[in-house]
């Protein structure tokens, strides 16, 4: 039985990735600890972040067609497997909800400061909802058409801020130390790049498997990139005055004054930056409540998306005491704390699969829930 | 209206017993500081504008010569509301380098940066004679406010400001007026454009100045045809002292002062970074010291609308 | 604020528990069900002021604690 009738094609996986990728860090940029060499730190993280995902993608093509859950399931067998999948649901869950109340912090300290959190924390778990009720597909077309505006977007506000460029800022290059900067790097490769584990999620739905390394790849590539540009946009234009800003991009947008009539076109920015926050937030969504479902051997995963966004939208509000917990959490616990889900597992599920050779045999756990959803052909690597 | 408090923020939240309305910080223009407070640390003012949301960015941050309050009594140019017309006069008065241009955001570089210090524009009041012979005061934006970390510590001229704006390369237009042939001459400036490059020589800091001006004579006071090569060359020559004596005056009074308004720390680190760290401990000391080698290419490009003066003596 | 609440998951429990039951998914139900009764109680949790540790603080102390890391 299939809980996702749903395809994708792979331009609009690169556009999901990216949109899932850029979307918080536009608010939180990586890389920060490097100072002016940030975007130093991204293009390094860049390399990393294609590392990792080459072990994930090894991961899915051993089992094409199957998500995190049922691979899990096929290689460590049906009791351990359910304790890793119930481990990675979890990171995708905490995820989702770091990524709810990053925007909800977001609005209410810049934007809205008079609203109740909670009332911007539902309106965006609302859509989100929606979305990841629709399915993988409709996400997928909302990121396409989401992530080309706000790329265009991206574009407009860089240009329109062209005249406060002094590109003097950047130097000294390289200035940071060594260990700073790869530890800068690190974090740029576990927040957000490397995070598209949770697209194992979503590989699945693919229509053509071939396309998933390639797609992929493309994906935090591009993504890497444009970070770096955000990276150095900011630096450009803040100068030193960047490192004491807890949203940089937003107060880089808000210098945009061109003659006194284009300016605070920062509202729109961050409109478009929340659509990609949307996506992020969707997809996780997404894929927690589809592992539950496939988890539990359910028939839809649909009954359960309210629920688990109302347990993300309560650990969203309750993740942080503040900001300078956030900011703590970001630059020194989070990249530790990602490295199991992103990297350590799916390594070891891989070197387990290729030891027990678990790739030709047809999910010999033997639960009928867990049959594969397209169920047809599978490749041997 | 006008309010008092012991913070920024009190003072604004103490506007609400005689404002009817919550107050929209986003249309904030200008921030005027008196000098007394300036003197005595400037960032206490910065903070809030910096950490609130709402102010923008580019509101502009002035000194006023005396009190503060007073500036804001009076309207400046042809505005009716004084902020919105000292807004303007900083933008108008920076285009022809009277004052410096120091959004929120400039001065928040600069008080972010390690050597390079803050300068503000001054504002003071006047008192004019209008048409009808009333006495009126009105508002005045030229000059520099110089400081030291977040303290002021001195003033420019104007002479002194448009050498720091040479030095810059903020220069935009203006005019230089020179002596010569037995009267003054305004040349008006309609392209500048400078390069610092920093050097260490033997134990010796040395900051090079490379600047290169293009002007039309503005106006003639005397009635010997100028369009001459011979007398051009000599314009020019005159004209290259000229900005030689603003730009040694603005370095002269910055060294004085202690306080590296021209950035050259950062154009050192950005060059030199192994030797940076360990010119920067003694900054304060170094900077007093460096030597300004000038390399200035003047040149009178036009003549205006007309090529000689249309009188002339019979 | 409370009864607010209360309303909410009543909503939440008329447009999502009740179609399941309708429909007979009861393996579906019993997931829906108790994810959802695990947030009405955490929610009621924090609106009687019970104080949770903050989860990413707790991280970053463990984190903090076990290794020794370069960064700002």
């Amino acid at each position: 039985m299939a809980l996702e009738k749903g395809r994708i094609n792979s331009t609009g996986l690169i556009m999901l990735i990216f949109g899932f990728a850029v979307g918080s860090s536009a608010l939180a940029p990586s890389g920060r600890i490097a100072g002016a060499d940030a975007w130093i730190a991204i293009l390094i993280g860049i390399a990393e972040a294609l590392l990792i995902a080459a072990v994930f993608l090894l991961l899915t093509k051993r089992f094409p067609g199957k998500t995190l859950v049922e691979i899990s399931d096929i290689v460590y067998g049906p009791y351990l497997g359910k304790i890793i999948s119930v481990i990675f649901l979890w990171y995708f869950f905490h995820l989702g909800s770091l990524v709810l109340g990053n925007y909800t912090g977001y609005f209410s300290s810049l934007f809205l400061v008079r609203t109740p959190p909670i009332v911007l924390l539902a309106s965006i778990i609302l859509i989100c909802v929606s979305a990841a009720k629709k399915g993988i597909e409709v996400i997928t077309r909302c990121g396409v058409i989401i992530v080309s505006v706000g790329l265009f977007f991206y574009l407009l506000t860089t240009f329109f801020l062209f005249k406060y460029f002094e590109i003097k800022y950047l130097q000294p290059i390289l200035a940071t130390p060594a260990p700073q900067l790869l530890w800068a790097a690190h974090g740029a490769a576990t927040f957000p790049l490397a995070e598209t584990v949770a697209f194992l999620m979503v590989f699945p739905f693919l229509n053509n498997k071939r396309d998933t390394a390639p797609a992929t790849f493309t994906g935090i590539t591009f993504t890497g990139l444009v970070m770096a540009g955000l990276a150095v946009r900011n630096t450009i234009v803040l100068g030193p005055s960047e490192k004491a800003y807890i949203y940089p991009s937003f107060h880089a947008i808000t210098t945009i004054n061109i003659a006194e009539i284009i300016n605070r076109v920062e509202i729109v920015a961050s409109l478009f930056i929340l659509s990609m926050g949307f996506l992020k937030t969707a997809v996780l969504l997404y894929g927690v409540s589809l592992g539950t479902a496939q988890l539990c051997s359910l028939r839809s995963y649909k009954p359960l998306v309210v629920p688990v966004a109302v347990l993300m939208s309560i650990l969203a509000l309750h993740n942080f005491p503040n900001p300078v917990e956030f900011v703590r959490f970001v630059n020194k616990a989070y990249p530790v704390y990602a490295l199991p889900f992103q990297l350590v597992i799916p390594l070891l599920t891989l070197i387990i699969a290729v030891i027990r050779k678990t790739d030709q045999r047809d999910g010999n756990s033997g639960h009928k829930g867990l049959r594969s959803p397209t169920g047809s052909k599978r490749r041997q690597i | 209206m006008t309010t008092t408090g012991e913070t920024v923020s009190q003072a604004i939240r103490n506007l609400s017993t005689q404002a009817s309305h919550r107050l929209f910080l986003s249309h904030t223009h200008v921030v005027v500081i008196g000098r007394e407070a300036a003197e005595k640390g400037i960032y206490r003012f910065i903070d809030f504008f910096a950490r609130d949301p709402e102010p923008r960015p580019n509101i502009r941050v002035l000194i006023a010569e005396k009190e503060a309050k007073e500036i804001m009594r009076h309207p400046s140019g042809v505005e009716s509301i004084p902020a919105l017309g000292l807004y303007r006069a900083v933008q108008t008065a920076a285009l022809n380098a009277l004052a410096p241009d120091i959004t929120l955001q400039d001065a928040k570089i600069r008080l972010a940066s390690e050597t390079t210090e803050l300068v503000v524009p001054l504002t003071k009041l006047y008192v004019e004679e209008g048409i009808d012979g009333e006495k009126k005061t009105r508002v005045d934006v030229a000059g520099t406010a110089v400081f030291r970390g977040d303290k002021m510590v001195g003033t420019l001229n104007k002479k002194e400001t448009r050498g720091l704006h040479w030095i810059l390369d903020k220069v935009k237009t203006g005019i230089i007026v020179i002596e010569h042939a037995g009267g003054k001459q305004s040349l008006e400036i309609v392209k500048a454009k400078s390069k610092i490059t920093p050097e260490i020589r033997d134990n010796e800091l040395v900051v090079k100045i490379k600047l290169d001006v293009n002007t039309i004579l503005g106006d003639q006071q005397c009635v010997k045809i100028l369009t001459e090569p011979d007398e051009i060359a000599l314009l020019e020559e005159k004209q290259t002292a000229e900005i030689r004596t603003e730009i040694t005056g603005a370095v002269k009074k910055a060294q004085e002062l202690k306080a590296d308004i021209f950035g050259f720390g950062d154009e050192f680190h950005r060059k030199y970074p192994e030797q940076w760290k360990k010119l920067e401990q003694h900054w304060v000391e170094l900077f007093p010291a460096i030597k300004i080698e000038l390399e200035i290419k003047s040149d009178i490009k036009g003549t205006g609308a007309i090529r000689e003066p249309i009188y002339r003596l019979r | 604020m409370v009864l607010l609440l209360i309303a909410l998951f009543i909503l939440i429990i008329l447009l999502e528990i009740i179609p399941l039951i309708k429909k007979q998914q009861w393996r579906e139900l019993t997931v829906a069900s108790v994810l959802l009764a695990a947030g009405f109680i955490l929610s009621m949790l924090i609106m009687f002021d019970i104080d949770f540790p903050f989860l990413a603080s707790l991280i970053s102390d463990f984190v903090e604690k076990s290794l020794a890391l370069p960064g700002s």
